[in-house]
């Protein structure tokens, strides 16, 4: 906590507040806002100071007093007072968001206060400046810093809980008295008129539209909200805002005028992208609308001039990111394949060489963005691995990033700087490492990085320890590589990382320990002296989901040619009075499925005489027969009807076997499932 | 590196230019008057009147220069001498925004006069997010504003109470950056060793209280507004300067003899 947290207005300062409520002329309360907005701006200690004296509702009080009468200068210096406040605190001040929208309703000719009015709107949406990320950032330049956007995408671990659920219906009589319990994007949308004024006003200046297409940016918090400003045609207005600052931007450098070079088009340019970057995230309805969307005037796509933007050498950082995230946005949500040549070509190279550029050392927050995009993009989307992977020119660099950061970053870097890199970086590699052998290989050779992560396991850093063993999980998905790369530490590792309290930790080790249960795994001895029955066995009734589904998975990894006695034990613990339960009760089909086909590994030809009797042969044959009355999927039906006829051939042994070869692959146990709770096809990177 | 802008036609760029190409084309030249470094292999390109030759062969409008001139002016905010310069030069202005160009004047006097709180005034004015969004700039100014206080009363030091006094601003105003970043914190501490000084301007952080600090302060402001408004942050002059040193270095790291530029702003050659 910082040192200043608890302090309150010196003398002379609270002499100066005193001026605020004093009743005066105009000009000395133009005098006293003034100097209380010189002191907070810029000061995190006075704009607590002055929080706690009540000085942020003392400025909403005059905002309220001043409004009606035409005193644009004071208006001004107070509004961009409370904009400073609210850039770290904005409680107790929501009901500035309607004055403000009022304001702007007024249809008041000054342009700067119009400005002022939507500068301060935006502070309202922004991550505030006492979040530990931002703290320590330079916004020296405002756009290639990381704005603190609270944006669904940016998968940001600090968003206020409100944005994450869905909206409660309020109605409008008690909308007034109980403001401060909504956040200020409640605020917005329960009234629609408020975007309309903003969409309205985009034609008011460049700054002004750089205000609210970053507050638009900022509203698109799930997938409601963002077909919320859809329907309210925001996209052909960005668009034309687009082209418009594209062709200008065109010009300028064409022009032989003396001018100053001018970025704001850059700047509208690239924050119209992380709109439409925004609108799409996660959103197959809108991403294939904007898909879809022509210009009118130019008669091009949408998509056509975006890509324009990424075929262009000298651009700017900032707009060939967004340009990129565009199409994995568009990927992601179904709407192009991965081989589409945007994605695979022009996304992709794009983000690599960003991620690898050495020119930007100083926007760090870039790198992570780039490699975090990289990670999703990649992630389940194999056929890219090899693409991403060519010239080692990306696995180079994430090496460098994992094994001496500080290479590549400033000496002032601040160390959550340089943990979040080494953490993108290694799940970057999970994420190259869990599908193709030959990746995998490369990976897991490379000196140093095994012990690297190890010992980022150990790291006090969570960040670092889920990356860590979020590699282990993407090695852990090869025969070979559970013959050779696992080893005693890393079992040991995962024997406290599954007892962990943090249960992001317990989830991912338990993602891995369900593979290297395995028979041909040379941990598997280890694991089992560890204890590792027992605490599986105990999280088939945790209340987290996966953690359950991961159990019984690694149950029946473990059953998979286990020798007799480890399936008794097994048995033992489950129960069978349990195991009927489950069959008779379970609807959770993902965990129904894996039970069943436990119990098929359990009871291969071998066992099958030492175990049946244990169940009662006849009774298991008719609660499964029930079973396969209900209306399950194909995929259960079909493993009860292999396991019916593994049953059947043991009491009748005449009857020839079903060959494990001519099974439906998903009924085998194998390292490659289909399942979500292993995501062979996508791994847990969140 | 890439230039945005025109080609480097001025004198010291140019050179700069003719070097690297002159290096690449012809790096076996037997006509150098240097000798060899005993142990490493040196490459020759040309003698400084061949290469004073293919200066003069490049091509330089007047038109260039003249753009180079006033957008440097007005970049470092210098709204006489360019508007004078363009009256001279029959330049149009219609597309440069004087009066935030007279903004940034005065804010960069008031620096460089030490009146801190006015600057700040102003700044908050012009660019009311800027300070909240740069916690460096902001240290910067409220640093100078520490020191100048310090400074005025620096003769009656012998009076303890006026140290508390800094100590309290310090403790007050500064102590907030010094928690965030550890190099606020150094400059902060660097800033208060100046107390235990007897004479602070002879001390090895005297250069704080130099008039040179404030003008860099100035600077630092000056480009941060520039990048507040969407502009570019230095000049293209400044841009070129660089551009020129960046490439001499380069030729220098691949031990390439050429007439080095070694006054940039004379435009002095002198065989390397």
């Amino acid at each position: 906590m910082p040192s200043y947290d608890d302090d309150l207005p010196t003398q002379d300062e609270e002499i100066l507040l005193k001026k605020l409520v004093e009743n005066g002329e105009a000009e000395q309360r133009i005098r006293a806002v003034s100097e209380i907005k010189n002191l907070v701006i810029g000061s995190k200690r006075c704009k607590a100071a002055f929080f706690r004296a009540g000085t942020a509702e003392t400025l909403y009080n005059l905002l309220k007093e001043f409004s009606s009468l035409n005193h644009t200068e004071l208006l001004v210096e107070i509004i961009d007072c409370i904009s400073s406040f609210v850039k770290t605190n904005n409680k107790t001040i929501l009901g500035c968001i309607q004055h403000l929208f009022a304001l702007l309703t007024l249809g008041i000719e000054s342009a700067d206060l119009c400005e002022s009015c939507l500068r301060c709107l935006r502070s309202f949406f922004l991550p505030k400046l006492s979040t530990k990320i931002f703290s320590k950032v330079d916004y020296s330049n405002p756009f290639l810093t990381p704005i603190p956007f609270v944006l669904l995408c940016d998968q940001d671990t600090h968003k206020p809980p409100s944005l994450i659920t869905q909206p409660q219906k309020i109605s409008s009589a008690t909308q007034l008295s109980s403001i401060e319990q909504y956040s200020p994007f409640d605020i917005v949308f329960e009234n629609p008129q408020l975007l309309d004024i903003l969409i309205r006003l985009l034609s008011l200046s460049k700054s002004a539209q750089l205000s609210i297409v970053e507050i638009l940016c900022c509203l698109c918090v799930n997938n409601e909200r963002q077909q919320q400003l859809v329907d309210k045609n925001i996209i052909p207005a960005i668009m034309h805002i687009l082209v418009e600052n594209i062709h200008d931007k065109q010009q300028n450098n064409h022009t032989n005028r003396i001018t100053q070079a001018s970025l704001t088009d850059e700047y509208i340019v690239g924050v119209c992208l992380k709109l439409f970057c925004s609108l799409c995230y996660e959103n197959p309805c809108v991403a294939q609308q904007l898909h879809g969307t022509i210009h009118t005037e130019t008669n091009q796509t949408l998509c056509e001039i975006i890509s324009s933007l990424l075929n262009k050498i000298h651009r700017p950082v900032v707009i060939s990111y967004y340009a990129a995230k565009f199409f994995v946005n568009l990927c992601k949500t179904k709407v192009l394949s991965a081989d589409h040549p945007s994605v695979s070509l022009e996304s992709l190279t794009t983000l690599v060489h960003l991620s690898t550029k050495s020119t930007i050392n100083k926007c760090v927050y870039l790198y992570i963005e780039c490699l975090d995009t990289l990670i999703y993009l990649l992630n389940g989307n194999s056929a890219l691995h090899h693409t991403a992977m060519y010239t080692e020119q990306l696995l180079s660099k994430l090496f460098i990033y994992i094994f001496t950061p500080t290479k590549i970053l400033d000496e002032h870097a601040d160390e959550s700087s340089v943990v979040q890199l080494r953490s993108s970086s290694l799940t970057l590699l999970a994420v190259l490492s869990s599908h193709h052998e030959d990746i995998k290989k490369r990976i897991a050779e490379q000196e140093n990085l095994i012990s690297t992560a190890i010992d980022c396991c150990r790291s006090p850093h969570l960040s670092l320890q889920l990356a860590a063993l979020c590699l282990f999980h993407g090695l852990s998905r090869s025969v070979h590589q559970l013959r050779t790369t696992f080893n005693d530490t890393i079992c040991d590792i995962l024997l406290d990382a599954i007892k962990s309290s943090d249960l992001s930790v317990v989830k991912i080790s338990s993602c891995v320990i369900s593979n290297i249960v395995l028979e041909f795994s040379t941990c598997r001895t280890r694991l089992l002296s560890g204890g590792i029955l027992e605490i599986l066995l105990n999280f088939l009734t945790h209340t987290d989901h996966d953690l359950c589904i991961n159990s019984i998975w690694a149950l029946r990894n473990l059953s998979y040619l286990s020798v007799l006695q480890i399936k008794q034990d097994i048995i033992n613990g489950l129960t069978i009075d349990r195991i009927y339960s489950l069959l008779d009760q379970c609807t959770d089909e993902q965990f129904l499925l894996c039970l069943l086909s436990l119990l098929r590994n359990l009871f291969d030809e071998k066992d099958t005489d030492a175990l049946l009797p244990l169940f009662n042969a006849t009774k298991l044959l008719t609660t499964l027969q029930q079973l396969l009355e209900k209306n399950h999927p194909e995929g259960i039906h079909r493993e009860i009807t292999t396991l019916i006829d593994h049953l059947n051939s043991s009491n009748n042994p005449s009857q020839q076997r079903v060959s494990s070869e001519s099974m439906n692959s998903t009924c085998r146990t194998s390292l490659f499932p289909e399942y979500v709770c292993d995501e062979m096809d996508q791994l847990d990177c969140s | 590196m890439h230039a945005h802008f025109a080609q480097p036609h001025q004198a010291a760029a140019a050179a700069a230019v003719a070097a690297a190409a002159m290096a690449v084309s012809n790096t076996s030249s037997t006509s150098s008057t240097s000798e060899a470094h005993a142990l490493t292999p040196v490459h020759h390109t040309a003698t400084k009147t061949e290469w004073m030759e293919a200066i003069e062969q490049q091509r330089l409008e007047r038109s260039t220069l003249n753009r180079l001139i006033i957008n440097y002016l007005v970049t470092e905010g210098f709204k006489e001498a360019a508007e004078k310069f363009a009256e001279e030069a029959g330049i149009s202005l219609n597309n440069i925004d004087l009066t935030s160009l007279d903004e940034r004047l005065r804010i960069r006097e008031a620096i460089e006069t030490g009146r801190i709180q006015d600057a700040i005034s102003l700044i908050n004015t012009k660019a009311p997010e800027l300070l909240d969004q740069n916690r460096q700039l902001a240290f910067h100014l409220k640093q100078k504003k520490g020191l100048l206080f310090q400074q005025q009363h620096l003769i009656e030091l012998i009076r303890s109470n006026l140290i508390d006094e800094a100590l309290t601003y310090a403790q007050i105003h500064l102590a907030e950056f010094a928690e965030e970043e550890i190099k606020m914190r150094q400059e902060l501490e660097k800033t208060m060793a100046l107390l235990v000084f007897d004479k602070p301007l002879e001390s090895p952080y005297g250069y704080l209280m130099q008039i040179s600090h404030r003008q860099q302060v100035a600077n630092e402001i000056n480009s941060a507004l520039l990048i507040y408004q969407n502009d570019e942050s230095e000049s293209d002059l400044s841009m070129l300067v660089r551009m020129a040193t960046y490439m001499q270095e380069k030729l220098d790291n691949k031990q390439l003899r050429y007439p080095k530029l070694v006054d940039i702003a004379g435009g002095k050659l002198e065989d390397s």
